[in-house]
């Protein structure tokens, strides 16, 4: 019995982002924002009226195009809509929106992961800081029945304020409206309500669900979930994971996660700090060909028994690898590698020698990492799948350390990280403010350091979402555009692909779209001339007789 | 006893005596220069065990560097850390794993305990149930670990004592005699303490045996325990030649 929300009460918020979504409109006139003074006020949040009505839980779905323009939005009174129903809950939303704004129109706002298992038993909760822009909403609207509408009422309270005494009666509310959504489609698991993002995701026996007003679409928050649940994965395997829950329903995870919190935390904070993630691709530290050639030859020296990857990593950024033949390393797996580095100061004592489990590799099984610093900056791994091969493992450090320095690697390494700060000027675009040029089958990406604004951290959160969000237009399942224009007070962003790279650039907020075209076309010229430098091309692989180096990639199919 | 500060405080009873409050790791190390570092080092493979978070890291980093960090992070798996040590007229390289005291570890251990000659078992002295769990770690050790190892308990976060002491020192004192254990309490923060533990570790380890069998035996450690899929901590004749990441040795 569908009933169509007619008294919500305005069509939910169009954004600038969707009305430049299409490259067509987004190029024929400017996005309004470009015309507004950026002073204006702070537009209130998107509104929707929940309706509750029949017996049935859901009553109402309703997807709203995008279509309101932004004067509506202005013109709205803040009293007027501040105030939303969502069951019979009167409840004022307009605190915690409006406040600590950083900008004109952004507003901080939370987001909340929850994990729990199957059996309802709380795992992990966490509640995330985020900067947003309220205009950015999304707009498929449910009406469900009383106990529901209050169980997402509360996880909102949840999202927003952090308070958690609720939490645990909420797991079997949460449950519920899991197992309401009766398709196994993962896809169908997500709604919209109040201005928040409701994302429920059911991984074997683990419920995972993301509660955002960030504006972040279902896609990323889903995505976002699919790390955490990876995360998970890395710490136990699906083969302990689903045993645990087999032979005890009820188990609580905590025990064995516990002190691994550290991990998803890091995890939750990274998502929008570093743009990795959505991009679904690795950093790679930008270094003369010549380095990289020499170190490409120092983790190749040999081939120790049970070595499945080698890296070179400095902080989140991939110096070198080498893998299998056979395998490739998939990027989340690298991130996780680099999530658990970052996450622990721990690694900088001595040699240490964990169970991992690269779920994109092997999902079943451990594999067993060595970590050490050879350097303040500079972290070897290597994963092995002997347990027994830590001194194999040590062994082969040293050589790659001696071949490092040999290769006179260290330097050109040390350098490339803090000697000649990579600077935006060398592009010489100079409307340019930042960019983004991800190499789509080398899945690795590169970014200049972060100039002014961008080196305060909320100026550079809110540029890493517009990116995010040019991401999600870029591949969008239904109607992926070519190119991403969006225009707002701060800045303006120009993504869009050429050839095998993806492009992400923000300019001046004036900037025309012309001269953002023309300045991206000479960043994808400067790139592709600078391709040996910006990105690994080529990783050894093990366990050939000849360590040539063989022009493979770091991720996909390996080529016959 | 040659070494100047190893003043050896009676490691089978509680020391609440203030000993040199921060002991300097250099006072036992190795000095290269001496007549002494033209010996070859004993090897003495040592674990921790205990319980996460009470202090197992930070202990080891002092004996090692020295050094005490607030906040240290847990571990994640295990880490190996050396450090060499003169003893009369020896010198004991100490190759230390220092395990993670998280559950999600713990079937992890065996791999480090089992041809190991030594093991310290830490407890918290303001955490009740970390005893416990010491105590749980010293029967498997005695179940499983090679029949001569030498256990020492030690209570650490001593320095928390006059405030928050939750174990008396008699109680876990009587159960280390009972078990046959080596016991001090230490304080991985002040130093107090903690170059003792080890000094008396080394001492109590029948170092001329542990020589003569690495003599004949080459790559079997004095406790013979010979398990597939053991850590083999002698691996690579010899001439392991991996910098031993900051063991300043
Ligand atoms: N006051 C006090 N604090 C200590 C002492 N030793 C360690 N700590 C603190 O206790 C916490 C845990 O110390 P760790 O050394 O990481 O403990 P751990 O046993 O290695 O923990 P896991 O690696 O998780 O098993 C840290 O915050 C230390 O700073 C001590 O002697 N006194
Ligand atoms: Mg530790």
């Amino acid at each position: 019995m569908p009933k169509p929300l007619s008294d919500s009460q305005q069509p939910p918020t169009s954004s600038r982002a969707s009305s430049a979504r299409s490259s067509q409109s987004a190029g024929q006139s400017p996005p309004p924002d470009a015309s507004r003074p950026s002073d204006s006020p702070p537009e209130p949040p998107p509104q929707t009226r929940l309706d509750v009505g029949g017996r049935a839980l859901v009553t109402a779905i309703t997807a709203t195009p995008a279509a309101a323009n932004t004067e509506n939005d202005v013109e709205r009174g803040p009293s007027q809509a501040a105030v939303g129903t969502f069951g019979d809950v009167d409840c004022d939303f307009s605190e915690g929106l409006n406040n600590a704004r950083t900008g004109p129109g952004w507003t901080n706002r939370r987001k909340h992961f929850f994990i729990l298992s199957c059996a309802g038993k709380p795992i992990y909760s966490r509640s995330v800081a985020f900067l947003v822009y309220p205009a950015w909403g999304h707009h498929m609207v449910l009406a469900l029945n009383r106990q529901y509408a209050d169980a997402l009422y509360d996880l909102r309270i949840i999202c927003r304020y952090g308070d958690e005494a609720k939490l645990s009666s909420l797991m079997g509310l949460i449950q519920a409206i899991i197992s309401f959504f009766a398709s196994d489609d993962d896809s169908v698991r997500s709604l919209t309500a109040g201005g928040h993002t409701f994302v429920f995701s059911v991984k074997g026996p683990l419920y995972l669900v993301a509660v955002s007003s960030t504006g972040e679409s279902v896609a990323q928050l889903r995505q976002q979930l699919s790390y955490l649940h990876s995360q998970i994965l890395f710490i136990l395997t699906s083969t302990q994971l689903t045993r645990i829950f087999d032979t005890r329903v009820n188990y609580d995870l905590r025990n064995l996660l516990s002190g691994t919190e550290m991990f998803l935390d890091q995890l939750a904070r990274s998502f929008q700090s570093t743009p990795g993630f959505f991009l679904g691709s690795v950093q790679c530290l930008r270094m003369p060909a010549r380095v990289r050639q020499k170190v490409a030859q120092a983790l190749s020296v040999g081939n120790p028994q049970g070595l499945a990857f080698g890296m070179l990593l400095a902080k989140d950024q991939l110096i070198g690898l080498i893998r299998p033949k056979r395998h490739s390393l998939h990027p989340a797996d690298l991130h996780l590698v680099a999530n658990m580095i970052a996450s622990s100061s721990g690694f900088r004592s001595g040699e240490a020698w964990t169970p991992v489990c690269l779920p994109m590799f092997n999902n079943k099984a451990f594999l067993h990492a060595y970590v050490c610093y050879v350097g303040p900056d500079l972290c070897v791994v290597l994963c092995s799948t002997d347990k027994d091969s830590f001194f194999g493992m040590s062994e082969y450090k040293a050589e790659i350390v001696k071949g490092l320095e040999e290769g006179g690697c260290v330097d050109g390494i040390d350098e490339a990280l803090h000697g000649v700060p990579y600077s935006i000027v060398e592009v010489g675009v100079p409307s340019l403010r930042h960019f983004i040029v991800k190499s789509t089958p080398l899945v690795q990406y590169t970014q200049p350091a972060p100039a002014p604004p961008y080196t305060r951290k909320d100026d550079w959160r809110r540029l890493l979402q517009i990116y995010q969000r040019a991401s999600e237009a870029l591949h969008a399942r239904i109607d992926p555009v070519s190119t991403y224009f969006y225009t707002g007070p701060a800045e303006a962003v120009l993504a869009c692909t050429v050839g095998t790279l993806e492009l992400y650039a923000a300019f001046g907020p004036l900037v025309s779209k012309t001269v953002a075209m023309d300045a991206i076309n000479a960043l994808a010229r400067w790139a592709r001339r600078c391709e040996d430098l910006l990105f690994l091309g080529s990783v050894p692989v093990l366990g050939s007789k000849q360590r040539s180096i063989t022009p493979e990639r770091l991720t996909g199919p390996t080529s016959p | 006893m040659s070494a100047p500060s190893q003043t050896p405080a009676a490691a089978g009873a509680a020391s609440n005596t203030p000993s040199s409050t921060a002991p300097s790791a250099s006072t036992t190390n190795a000095d290269a220069s001496s007549a002494a570092a033209a010996l070859k080092p004993i090897q003495v493979k040592l674990v921790l065990l205990g319980e996460a978070a009470v202090g197992k890291s930070s202990l080891v980093l002092r004996f090692v560097n020295n050094e005490f960090q607030e906040n240290k992070e847990p571990t994640i798996g295990a880490a190996f850390l050396t450090q060499k040590c003169k003893l009369d007229d020896k010198i004991i390289k100490f190759e230390i794993w220092d395990t993670a005291g998280q559950e999600r570890f713990h079937s992890l251990a065996p791999m480090y305990y089992r041809n190991a000659q030594a093991a310290v078992v830490v407890y918290d002295i303001t955490k009740a149930a970390s005893l416990d769990k010491a105590k749980s770690w010293v029967k498997e050790l005695q179940r499983q670990a090679n029949p001569n190892i030498v256990i020492a308990l030690v209570g650490n976060k001593l320095d928390l004592a006059a405030t928050s002491r939750a174990v008396p020192a008699e109680e876990a004192s009587a159960y280390a005699t009972e078990a046959g254990l080596l016991f001090a309490e230490a304080s991985a923060k002040t130093g107090d303490n903690v170059m003792d533990v080890f000094t008396e570790i080394a001492k109590k380890i029948p170092l001329e045996q542990l020589l003569a069998s690495r003599g004949r035996a080459g790559a079997s450690g004095a406790s013979g325990a010979g398990a597939a899929g053991r850590v083999d901590l002698n691996a690579g004749p010899g001439g392991r030649n991996a910098p031993q990441g900051q063991c300043g040795c």
